[in-house]
């Protein structure tokens, strides 16, 4: 079953096509990686579907339902929620008020949210740290907490942009196994990752921009050899 | 274990015991010090609802306002035009102004809430200049800049008082309301989205939150109480003009304390607004009342402030606390695990 159709879709900005009529889809339980060279449309894409920016022309479909130029917050109480591939954390307070924002956007009881809050920092570790300032967290951390503080919102399709860049192989490592966790719980995944080892490691099936334009899609092991992909992108035979 | 619940429901439990005495405390002071005395305290309490009204658009919701006088003058004019006009108490006066406050706060939020950056704090300046004017134009509706003298009754029915301990306990039970919504309103699930707007608006956005709608709910709050302040004034002063109601003079004055006691903090106004009536006696004693003296003043308390302490004054009330209270609790919250 699809729960992301995405039809024909261009994106401008002046005289720049940063997507160029582009199709493909997401199917229930999966991840899906997403990869390109900079300036692909990598972020484009995903701001496109999480309405930060209008698109100029095609669809985009959620569960069936039209989801084309809806709001953030509006995609958000669907079950459509995304991470930031700079992370935003809310500096100035505490990791749980952080979830807390997150999980009051479903839950208005907020005993039941404070609950919830805290089950999720469990299970993304954070939950010795839930009484710091976010300011006072190191990236890794803050990457965990931006990805616990969108599943607060229980979502059903989770936006994820390039949450391994700047972290060392072994967090990293904790990384990916935590987007398997959330992965294990129902959620479905889209996911943008420059780290190959990363994306092709995790994702079920990968989609390739170049230019604004899909250039391929499939299994991870059909991608690493695909001659445009090299061609485009990773430059080499790609072994893993 | 859970060290965050306990905390949460601290914060959300009321100190019962130190409140009370806090407020025994106030509710005596007019039988303890002369009148010149409560003049003052009058003042802070004044202040205070002001500050804490404003903290829940500045403070809580992160924008900057810098025309509240507006809401304060729709609130003292509405009362007393009604009550020259046509009779009406001052109390109902009041509720009527308290409402007449939402739709000119709708004015500024609606157009500058969609947008980012300085534009919401430069409307609030031009709208407080804007019902300045207007008040100064229509002279024949509001006597102009000559200003209305209000008839002192002394009649409770008519929001006046025939000693100022009348005014003592009425500005102390407001000051104490308002601080009591921005408690609740703080940690209320809109409390939350408030702050997560403050923080970082496009996250906020991401997770659920509707800034636009919150910022005005906020907004909305913030004029109805302080329209509400603007009408009791005008009974207690006896005296507005426009000068007096709406001028960037107080606007600067509330958002003054609002800063110099701690944004988005629940008693920050209250430390503000003591600050700010103490720098105003102090000011003008060292100046002799030379014109422009007080404003130099405030100038430097704000460096002072901003420099040296951002966060507020009230957050060094609440460490001495700590420390006095809490000294085998070694831990503190900030520690940084590596």
């Amino acid at each position: 079953m699809l729960i992301l159709e995405v039809q024909g879709v261009t994106k401008r900005f002046g005289g720049l096509t940063a997507l160029r009529d582009l199709n493909f889809s997401i199917n229930k339980g999966e991840i899906l990686g997403l990869i390109g060279p900079n300036g692909a449309g990598k972020t484009t894409l995903f701001n496109v579907i999480a309405g930060v920016f209008p698109l100029d022309y095609g669809n985009i479909r959620f569960n069936g339902e039209e989801i084309t130029g809806l709001k953030p917050f509006d995609l958000c109480s669907r079950g459509v929620v995304r991470t930031f591939q700079i992370v935003k954390p809310f500096l100035n307070i505490t990791v749980l008020d952080n979830l807390m924002v997150g999980a009051l956007s479903k839950e208005k009881d907020l005993r039941i949210a404070l609950k919830e809050s805290l089950k999720i920092l469990e299970f993304v570790g954070l939950a010795p740290k839930k009484n710091l300032l976010a300011a006072s967290l190191t990236l890794e951390d803050l990457k965990r907490l931006e990805m616990a503080r969108a599943l607060a919102t229980k979502p059903r399709l989770l936006l994820l942009d390039e949450v391994v860049a700047g972290l060392n192989p072994k967090e990293t490592e904790e990384t990916l196994a935590l987007v398997r966790k959330v992965h294990d719980e129902g959620v479905t995944i889209f996911i943008v990752e420059h780290v190959m080892k990363a994306v092709m490691s995790i994702s079920d099936r990968i989609m390739v921009l170049h230019h604004g334009e899909k250039i391929a899609e499939g299994t991870p092991s059909e991608i690493a050899q695909n001659p445009h992909v090299i061609e485009a992108y990773l430059g080499e035979r790609y072994t893993f | 274990m859970e060290r965050h619940i306990e905390t949460l429901e601290a914060i959300r439990k009321i100190p019962k015991l130190k409140l009370g005495i806090f407020i025994l405390l106030l509710i005596s002071l007019p039988f303890l010090f002369p009148l010149s005395f409560i003049h003052y305290i009058i003042l802070i309490f004044f202040f205070t609802a002001l500050t804490a009204a404003w903290n829940m658009i500045s403070g809580f919701g992160g924008q900057l306002s810098l025309g509240h006088s507006a809401f304060f003058a729709v609130g003292a004019y509405t009362s007393t035009l009604l009550y020259i006009y046509f009779g009406l108490s001052p109390w109902i006066g009041m509720v009527i102004g308290a409402f007449l406050a939402l739709p000119t706060a709708f004015l500024i939020g609606y157009p500058t809430f969609r947008l980012r950056g300085a534009y919401f704090v430069l409307a609030t300046l031009a709208l407080a200049e804007v019902i300045r004017r207007l008040l100064v134009y229509f002279r024949g509706l509001t006597k102009g800049s000559v200003g209305i003298t209000l008839p002192f009754t002394g009649d409770p029915r008519l929001l006046q008082f025939p000693s100022e301990k009348g005014y003592y306990y009425l500005f102390l039970f407001l000051a104490l309301l308002v601080i009591f919504v921005g408690w609740k309103l703080r940690y209320s699930r809109m409390g939350y989205f408030f702050l997560a707007i403050r923080e970082e608006q496009d996250a906020a956005e991401a997770l659920g939150v509707n800034p636009k709608r919150y910022k005005m709910i906020a907004l909305l709050i913030s004029a109805f109480i302080t329209a509400i302040t603007g009408s009791i004034y005008a009974q207690w002063a006896c005296y507005i003009d426009p000068d007096a109601v709406c001028s960037i003079e107080l606007s600067v004055q509330i958002a003054l304390a609002g800063i110099v006691g701690g944004m988005g903090t629940v008693w920050g106004p209250f430390a503000g607004a003591t600050i700010l009536v103490l720098s105003q006696g102090v000011g003008l004693t060292l100046t002799g009342g030379v014109v422009g003296g007080v404003y130099m003043l405030y100038g430097v308390l704000l460096i002072i402030a901003i420099l040296i302490r951002p966060q507020g004054v009230i957050g060094l009330f609440e460490e001495a606390y700590k420390i006095l209270t809490k000294p085998l609790s070694g831990k503190l919250t900030t520690h940084v695990d590596p």
